[in-house]
C-alpha cells in the first residue's frame, strides 16, 4: 500500500448463506481519484460499500480503507468517512440546520467549527437564507445537495455515493457532478455507484460488477477502446427489440441490443463490420434505413462485458 | 456522550414538531384516564328483575318485599307463571328472574323452601355479580324465617328466646377503598396502560420509520454506537413517560379523589423499572418489522394480552392456569399491583419488595435481549 492509496481490496468475499453477494474481488483506489462503481441491483455494490464502510464484515480476504483494516477495526474507520445514499438521508421534518447539528453532533464537531461548517454546507447546497425551512419542503435536487453537505460536515477524507443522483432532474446532475469533480482535485477520493452511464464518464476509472464479481476494470476510454471499430449502428425504424434477438442468433454476432429505434451490434474481432452486418441483415431479408460505424459508449461496453460473463 | 445528546435533541425535536405526536402524549392519557374513571362503571346497579310468585302466601310476599329494597336490584314486574318471565328475559326486558314456586311457604318452615334463579349469562360477568347479590338477600331471608319459627317454638314452651337465638351480625368493612368505588381499582391500571401504549408505540414507530427513511443506515455510518442510539432513542421516551405519570396521577386525584397514600418516589422509580420493559419491547418489535405499518400491528398484538391478562379489570386470581402463567411474566400485572399497592394502601417498598424485585427482573432481561438483538440487526 502506497502512501496515496486509498482503498485497497484482496480477495474479498462475502456470503450471505450460500449467496456469493461479492466474490473475490481485488481493487485499489488513488486519492483524489473519482472510482466508478456499476452493476446491475444485486451486482454486489452495495455489499461493497457496506463492506467498506465497515457497516458488514467480510466473509474472507483483506480490505484497508485509509490504513484501517477493515475487518479488524470497521469502528475506527467511520469517522474518516464519508457517505451519501439515494435516499438523502435527511430528516424530513428537521429544518436544514437542525439536520446539519445531527450530523454535525455525532461527528463530534465542536460549536466553533460546527458553525463554520454548517455555513460552508448550507452555501454548497445554495440554501443561505433558507436554514429554518423543513427539510421535506425542499426540492430534490437541493435535498441532494444539502445530504451531500452534511456528508462533508466533517471534511472526510474519502466520501461514499451510492447512487447520488437517482431520480435527481439532469441541469441537477451536472451541477452536482461538477461539485464531485472540484472535491476530487482538492484531494478527496470519492467511490460513487450509479445507473446512469453518461455522467460515470466523469470516473477516473471504473470497475463493472457482475454477479459478485469484477467483469471489468478501467479508465473509459481503456473499457472503450476494447470495442471501437466493433460497434454497428443499424437504423430500423420499427421493432428493434425483435430484430435485435433475431440478428443476435446470426454467426460471427457477439451481440446485438435495441438502442431506442436503432440497433447497436457487436460483431465478433477480425471481421469486417459494415460488411458483415449487411450479410445477416440479408440473410434475414431485413433492409435498414442505415447501417455505420458508431464509437461505442459505456453502455456498449457495459452490455457486452456483462453478456460476456453470463455466457 | 455528544452523541448521545445530538439524538436526544433531534428525538425530542421531531416529537414536539408533530402536532399529532403532542396530542398523542398529552391529550390521548388525559382522555382515556377520564374515560375509564368516569365511564366504566363496575359497581352493580339497579338489574331489572322479573318475580314470579306461585305461592302467593305471606311468606312469599316477604321474599319479594326483601328484594325490591335492594339497590342492585329494580324489580321490574311480579308476573304469575314461568312462560312470561321466560319471555321477559329473552327480549332483555329483565335480567334476572326468580321464581317462589308453589308450597314456598310449608316448605320455608322446614327448612326445605327452595327457589329457581334464572339470569341471563350473556354478560357473564354481571350475572354471577347479580345472582350473588340476589342469592345473599335470599340466604337473609330464609334464615329470618327460620329463626322467627325457631322462636316461636321456644317462646311456647316458655323459654326466652331473645338470649337462645344468637343473632349473627355481618359487618363488612372495605379497607382503604369504602365505597369500592371503581376509579380507584381502575386508575392505576390507566397508569400502566398509557405507558404501555405510548412507550412501546413511540419507539417502536419511530425505530421502523427511520428504517423507511434511510436514515436508520446514515446514523450507521456515522461514528455513533449501537449502543448509544439505543440510548439516545429511548431516554427521550422514558422522559416523557414519567412526564405522563406525573400528568394521569394529578388528573387521578383533582377528579377522581385517588388517594396517594405511598410515597411518589417509590411510584416514580418502580414506574421507570417499569418504561425498560415497555422501551425493551419496542426495540424488540423495531428488530422484527421492516415497516411502521407492521411495527404498529405487532405493537398491538403484544399489547392487547398484556392489559387483559394483567388484572387490569380482570383479576388475575380467577384466571385459568395457562392464563395466570402468561400473567406472571406479564410486567404489567406487577407494575398494576404496585401502583395500587403505593397509591390506595400507602404500601411501602418492603411489602412489596417482591412484586418489584418480579418487575426490574423482567425489565433487565427484556431490555438487554432486545437492545443485544437490535444492535445484531443493525450489523
Amino acid at each position: 500500500m502506497t502512501e496515496s492509496t486509498v482503498i485497497e481490496v484482496e480477495h474479498l468475499s462475502r456470503l450471505f448463506g450460500k449467496f456469493r453477494a461479492v466474490d473475490d474481488i481485488s481493487f485499489s483506489v488513488t486519492r483524489g481519484e473519482i472510482f466508478g462503481f456499476l452493476g446491475a441491483n444485486g451486482a454486489g455494490k452495495t455489499t461493497t460499500i457496506r463492506i467498506l464502510c465497515g457497516l458488514l464484515s467480510p466473509t474472507s480476504g483483506k480490505g484497508r480503507v485509509l490504513d484501517i483494516d477493515i475487518g479488524k477495526a470497521p469502528e475506527r474507520v467511520k469517522p474518516l468517512l464519508g457517505y451519501m445514499s439515494q435516499k438523502f438521508s435527511l430528516y424530513p421534518d428537521l429544518t436544514v440546520s437542525e439536520n446539519l447539528e445531527l450530523y454535525g453532533g455525532l461527528y463530534g464537531l465542536s460549536s466553533s467549527r460546527l458553525a463554520q461548517r454548517r455555513a460552508f454546507a448550507v452555501e454548497m447546497a445554495g440554501l443561505v437564507g433558507q436554514e429554518a425551512v423543513l427539510c421535506a419542503t425542499l426540492p430534490l435536487g437541493f435535498k441532494q445537495r444539502l445530504a451531500l453537505g452534511a456528508a462533508l460536515l466533517h471534511e472526510p477524507k474519502l466520501l461514499f455515493l451510492d447512487e447520488p443522483t437517482a431520480g435527481v432532474a439532469p441541469r441537477a446532475r451536472r451541477e452536482f457532478w461538477t461539485l464531485i469533480r472540484s472535491l476530487a482535485s482538492s484531494g478527496t477520493t470519492v467511490f460513487v455507484t450509479s445507473h446512469y452511464m453518461d455522467e460515470v464518464e466523469n470516473c477516473d476509472r471504473i470497475v463493472l460488477m457482475s454477479r459478485g464479481r469484477i467483469a471489468a476494470l478501467g479508465t473509459p476510454t481503456e473499457l472503450k477502446q476494447g470495442l471501437v471499430g466493433r460497434i454497428v449502428r443499424i437504423e430500423c425504424g420499427q421493432e428493434p427489440a425483435r430484430l435485435a434477438r433475431r440478428l443476435r442468433a446470426h454467426e460471427g454476432v457477439v451481440d446485438a441490443q435495441p438502442f431506442g429505434s436503432a440497433i447497436h451490434l457487436i460483431v465478433a474481432p477480425g471481421l469486417d463490420p459494415i460488411n458483415h452486418a449487411r450479410k445477416a441483415l440479408a440473410a434475414l431479408e431485413e433492409q435498414p434505413r442505415s447501417v455505420e460505424v458508431c464509437q461505442p459508449t459505456l453502455e456498449d461496453v457495459f452490455i457486452s462485458v456483462v453478456s460476456g460473463v453470463a455466457r | 456522550m455528544g452523541a448521545i445528546r445530538a439524538i436526544v435533541r433531534k428525538e425530542l425535536r421531531q416529537t414536539f414538531r408533530d402536532k399529532r405526536m403532542v396530542v398523542i402524549l398529552f391529550v390521548a392519557p388525559l382522555v382515556q384516564t377520564l374515560i375509564f374513571g368516569f365511564a366504566v362503571n363496575l359497581d352493580l346497579v339497579e338489574q331489572p328483575l322479573v318475580l314470579v310468585d306461585e305461592d302467593g302466601t305471606a311468606a312469599s310476599r316477604a321474599v319479594v318485599e326483601a328484594l325490591s329494597h335492594d339497590e342492585a336490584l329494580e324489580v321490574v314486574a311480579v308476573v304469575k307463571d314461568h312462560g312470561q318471565a321466560a319471555a321477559m328475559l329473552q327480549d332483555n326486558r329483565a335480567a334476572i328472574s326468580i321464581e317462589i314456586p308453589r308450597g314456598y311457604e310449608d316448605k320455608a318452615e322446614k327448612g326445605e323452601a327452595q327457589v329457581l334463579i334464572a339470569v341471563d349469562g350473556a354478560d357473564s360477568n354481571t350475572a354471577l355479580r347479580t345472582t350473588q347479590v340476589a342469592g345473599q338477600i335470599l340466604a337473609a331471608r330464609a334464615s329470618s324465617a327460620q329463626r322467627d319459627k325457631l322462636s316461636k317454638v321456644l317462646t311456647s314452651r316458655g323459654l326466652s328466646a331473645d338470649n337462645a337465638v344468637a343473632q349473627l351480625d355481618l359487618s363488612i368493612r372495605a379497607m382503604f377503598n369504602p365505597q369500592l368505588r371503581t376509579a380507584i381499582f381502575l386508575v392505576p391500571g390507566v397508569l400502566g396502560m398509557v405507558l404501555t401504549v405510548i412507550t412501546m408505540i413511540l419507539t417502536a414507530m419511530g425505530l421502523s420509520r427511520e428504517r423507511e427513511l434511510g436514515t436508520l443506515e446514515q446514523l450507521m455510518v456515522t461514528p455513533l454506537r449501537p449502543s448509544d442510539l439505543v440510548l439516545g432513542k429511548t431516554l427521550p421516551f422514558s422522559i416523557l413517560g414519567l412526564a405522563e405519570v406525573g400528568l394521569v396521577v394529578c388528573l387521578a386525584v383533582l377528579v377522581f379523589d385517588v388517594p396517594v397514600r405511598g410515597s411518589l418516589w417509590l411510584l416514580f422509580a418502580v414506574s421507570a423499572a417499569f418504561l425498560l420493559t415497555t422501551l425493551g419491547m419496542g426495540l424488540l418489535v423495531a428488530t422484527f418489522s421492516e415497516t411502521q405499518q407492521q411495527a404498529m400491528l405487532s405493537a398491538f398484538f403484544v399489547i392487547l394480552p398484556a392489559i387483559m391478562l394483567s388484572g387490569f379489570v380482570f383479576p388475575v386470581e380467577h384466571m385459568p392456569l395457562f392464563a395466570k402463567w402468561i400473567a406472571s411474566i406479564n410486567p404489567l400485572t406487577y407494575y398494576i399491583a404496585l401502583v395500587r399497592g403505593i397509591l390506595v394502601r400507602g404500601a411501602d417498598i418492603e411489602h412489596m419488595w417482591q412484586d418489584a424485585a418480579m418487575l426490574v427482573g423482567i425489565g433487565l432481561v427484556v431490555f438487554s435481549t432486545a437492545s443485544l438483538k437490535f444492535r445484531k440487526r443493525l450489523a
